[in-house]
């Protein structure tokens, strides 16, 4: 039935429904009346037969009690006048037939009554049967019998006009359906109509019309509430999607710009130079180690993340975590210098800036740290210092080497004329000349002034030496020997002398002087009081470079002499001064000042550094680099210097030029070359003798000028000598040179240098050489 | 008809029986039956504990076939006693009085139904209703028949029910 309604359309389903529903009361109605009916016509009529049956009994109690069949013949035929009694019989209390009726004769009766249901229906007939009493005696039976045409008849006629009422009703039931189903259809088709519209069109403009106020209607109205429900829903839904996808873009321009961001700073902490540490909150894990954190400290990332700060010494914990806090309370702390701990256990210096990172609530999160690595820089500016040192205390010296320099040369040249005259006196005078005696405390007295202008002038390096690549052992230990004998018994020298201490290029003259300076300045540091000297010689490598006062070593192998004393040291500020010449501490006459100034000149010939360890009460230490070298070869032979002197063949054949404005020193040197045999010309005059040789070139065999003239350099006459006459040989005279001097001179084809204030005993040896050489040429 | 009444008969024979004819038997049948279809005052029953008797004048056997027929039988809820009555004086504690043909003193039968007392009675002379009886039996085309003045029984203060007077002939006043 369902599943027939189910494919149905709702108008046949209506008049289905109202059909089943009215046909199935009218029915039930029906089968309940004929039920009804049936059942109480049957009542009906036993009640009737009954009472018919009792009225029998009662007539004929009598006539059974006194025999009278004839009376109950009588009573029985009475029944007879209703024509559906079909039998009525009397019987005895003995069961015996005693009157009846019987509409046709052959109805048989049950002759035994002991049994007999009172009441009895069959198909075709109903009986009842009685038993007849009187008082409490049973007197007789009584037993009718009637048909049941009647009652059949009336139920035929029941359900003909049941039928026909079912069939009217249902047909005015369908009138009324198919007249009334567009009041509940029509609005649902329309509903229909609208939701197919909805539905396939998505169009929920649909506007849906109201017909009644019943359910559909209020379905109607549900419906168009929903419509519009949804409409407002669609408009929002589009709105929503609108600003979602804006959510969106913008999300993910901020994802894009957040994930550049992150790449920048990944790559800035990646490729930082400076190391970037960070820790959390309470400063005891680490969050970030980046940059050049690993380069700087040695530990990875993975080896320290999440875990404490390692690179804190012990002794700078409680510092360290200062330092933390102030960043946290302060939000920044600008660049600190700390030193920190490697992985190796090395100490480094850094420089470091901490910035606290905080969140919304301006609670710190994180802390950072910008570490540099500024050992380097910390060397660079130890360097800077200690060349800046090294400036200073050469444009000091320098400025003390041009003054003890100026003095030197008109002490050279006052030097040369008295010792030169002393030399001419002598050899004017007689053998037993009593005036030979002063002559020679002039010379004494000459030679050792020459003596401290030549000891000046090693300060000022303007002495050329010989330096020879030797051992320095034999040297010390000849200074040690002879600073036994020197030294006072108090005072205890020791040695410590590493054999296998490499050659260096030195002067030993040079280092013999500077042991002797050294161990005198020690000896007078120590006093009268005993003491110690320890002389110590070994080979030291450095690593790095060594800044000292004066110079900077580069790294390499080195000679290493050390002179300690156990005496009175050196406060900082004499420690300052102690390579100036005529700076001593010492009582008046008992120094010159120049002691530790002609050390430190040495060491600079020798290219080598001095560093002093000094502090009052503690002693000092003086320790001397020479750089080593292993070849023979590195030997500076300056042969030329050291050649023998060479005789000249025929002296008298040579034409001496002498220029020099000191008019006493022209008198010398020819006082001094004539008798040689040389023919001397002498000038005053640099521009008359430079004029002397253009006039006549090749009457000049050597020209010897001073270098030092107010009107014309030696150098400019050199110049314009070798500008006449390329052959001719220069030979110049000086009390000092610098080094740049030295350089120009030779660039001015001065073949020779021959220094003040020994000039006339050095010039001969010097002319002779060269003229053997310009002879060879 | 005869037939079953004898057969009837046979069915119910007894030793006591055997001498008893069928017409005593019929009579005390009817005696019974009267009595049932006949109201008493209340003053002739007053103890429910009484019996009802039912006296019989004339032939002794007549008297020996009631009180056999009404052995353990009931009339209106009591225990009925038959037995025979000397004459019509004899009839204490009387109900019912059955005076056979045999007995001729019917003066002394007016007596009783001047009297008052409720005493049905029934007899067999042609002139009983005459001297005042209630119910007399007779034979007619071989059938026993009774015929009924109901102005004797109203005396006695004795109602007789419809439906005996329906069967009897009626005497009497109209």
């Amino acid at each position: 039935m369902n599943r027939l309604l189910r494919h149905s359309t709702l108008k046949q389903k209506l008049i289905g429904i109202t059909m089943l529903a009215c046909g199935s009361a009218l029915l039930l109605m029906v089968v309940a009346f004929l039920v009804y009916d049936f059942t109480t016509s049957r009542k009906e009529l036993v009640d009737n037969l009954l009472t018919r049956v009792k009225m029998q009994e009662i007539h004929n109690a009598a006539p059974l009690a006194f025999k009278d069949s004839d009376t109950a013949q009588e009573n029985l035929t009475a029944l007879g006048a209703d024509t559906h009694i079909l039998a009525a019989v009397l019987y005895d209390k003995d069961g015996r037939e005693f009157a009846d009726y019987r509409r046709a004769p052959d109805i048989s009766l049950p002759p035994h009554l002991q049994d007999h249901p009172e009441v009895q229906f069959t198909d075709d007939y109903l009986e009842v049967a009685r038993t007849i009493t009187l008082e409490r005696d049973i007197i007789g039976h009584i037993v009718v019998r009637i048909d049941l045409a009647a009652q059949q008849r009336r139920l035929q006629w029941l359900l003909l006009i049941s039928a026909a009422v079912l069939a009217m009703s249902l047909a005015v039931a369908y009138l009324i359906a198919t007249r009334m189903h567009k009041t509940i259809t029509g609005p649902v088709t329309e509903l229909t109509h609208a939701a197919h519209r909805v539905s396939r069109l998505k169009d929920y403009d649909v506007h849906v019309a109201k017909w009644d106020n019943d359910e559909i209607g209020q379905l109607s109205d549900g419906f168009s509430d929903m419509l519009a429900q949804i409409r407002e829903r669609d408009r929002q839904l589009i709105q929503t999607v609108d600003q979602l996808r804006h959510e969106i873009l913008e999300r993910k321009d901020a994802e894009q710009t957040l994930e550049a961001t992150t790449r920048k700073m990944e790559a800035l902490i990646r490729t930082s130079p400076l190391a970037i540490i960070s820790l959390d909150r309470s400063g005891e894990r680490i969050l970030t180690w980046g940059g050049a954190a690993e380069q700087i400290f040695g530990w990875s990332e993975k080896d320290v993340l999440g875990q404490p700060l390692p690179i804190v010494p012990e002794s700078d914990r409680e510092q360290s975590l200062n330092i933390w806090r102030t960043a946290n309370r302060e939000d920044r702390i600008e660049g600190v210098e700390l030193r920190r701990l490697r992985k190796d256990g090395s100490l480094v210096e850094v420089m470091m800036w901490v910035t606290a990172l905080r969140d919304s609530d301006s609670q710190p999160i994180e802390s950072v740290a910008f570490v540099a690595d500024i050992t380097e820089r910390k060397r660079a500016e130890a360097a800077l210092h200690a060349s800046q040192d090294q400036i200073r205390q050469m444009q000091k010296m320098e400025a003390l080497g041009q003054l003890a320099g100026g003095i030197a040369h008109d002490f050279n040249n006052l030097l040369t004329a008295i010792l030169g005259n002393a030399d001419l006196a002598t050899t004017k005078l007689a053998g037993n000349d009593p005036a030979r005696t002063n002559l020679s405390r002039i010379q004494e007295a000459g030679r050792r002034a020459s003596s401290l202008v030549q000891q000046i002038l090693a300060f000022t390096r303007q002495q050329d030496v010989v330096r020879t690549v030797q051992p320095i052992t034999p040297i010390v230990e000849e200074a040690l020997t002879l600073l036994r004998a020197t030294l006072p018994a108090g005072i205890n020298l020791n040695h410590r002398i590493v054999p296998d201490t490499p050659p260096a290029l030195i002067n030993a003259t040079q280092i013999h002087q500077i042991l002797m300076n050294l161990c005198t300045n020690s000896w007078h540091a120590i006093g009268d009081d005993p003491g110690e000297i320890t002389v110590e010689l070994k080979p030291v490598t450095l690593t790095e470079p060594l800044h000292s006062l004066q110079t900077t070593l580069p790294p390499g192998r080195y000679a290493c002499v050390s002179v300690r004393d156990t005496g009175c040291g050196m406060t900082q500020d004499t420690l300052e001064r102690i390579f100036d010449p005529f700076f001593t501490t010492k009582q008046q006459g008992h120094g010159t000042g120049l002691g530790l100034s002609v050390v430190h000149g040495i060491m600079q010939q020798h290219n080598g550094a001095i560093m002093v360890e000094s502090a009052p009460g503690r002693g000092t230490t003086f320790v001397l680099y020479f750089p080593a070298t292993t070849a023979a070869s590195d030997s500076i032979g300056e042969e030329d210097l050291v050649a023998p002197p060479h005789r000249v063949e025929s002296p008298g054949a040579c034409h001496l030029l002498y220029v020099d404005d000191e008019e006493m020193l022209v008198e010398l040197v020819k006082a001094r070359f004539q008798p040689l045999g040389y023919r001397v010309t002498g000038s005053t005059n640099p521009q008359e003798a430079v004029e002397a040789v253009r006039a006549d070139p090749d009457s000049f065999d050597v020209v010897v000028t001073d270098y030092n003239m107010p009107e014309m350099s030696g150098l400019e006459v050199a110049r314009r000598v070798s500008s006449i006459r390329q052959t001719l040989p220069v030979l110049l005279v000086s009390g000092y040179l610098t080094p740049e001097n030295h350089a120009a001179a030779l660039a001015a084809h001065v073949k020779d240098i021959v220094y003040k204030p020994t000039m006339l005993r050095e010039l001969e040896p010097a002319i002779s050489r060269l003229l053997l050489e310009s002879n060879h040429s | 008809m005869i037939g079953c009444i004898t057969l009837c008969i046979l069915w119910m024979s007894a030793p006591g029986w055997a001498q008893l004819s069928g017409e005593s038997v019929l009579k005390a049948a009817f005696l019974y039956h009267f009595a049932k279809f006949v109201e008493w005052p209340e003053e002739a029953l007053p103890r429910e504990s009484d019996p009802f008797t039912i006296c019989v004048i004339g032939e002794p056997r007549m008297a020996e076939a009631a009180s056999q027929f009404v052995k353990d039988k009931q009339i209106h809820g009591r225990t009925v006693v038959a037995r025979a009555a000397t004459s019509v004086t004899d009839i204490e504690g009387c109900h019912l009085l059955f005076v056979d043909a045999t007995v001729r003193q019917m003066e002394k039968l007016r007596a009783i139904s001047d009297s008052t007392s409720p005493v049905l009675t029934v007899g067999e002379s042609d002139r009983f209703l005459s001297h005042g009886g209630m119910i007399k039996l007779f034979v007619e085309d071989g059938k026993l028949r009774f015929a009924i003045s109901p102005q004797a029984a109203e005396r006695a203060q004795l109602k007789i029910s419809s439906k005996l007077l329906a069967l009897g002939k009626i005497t009497g006043r109209p």
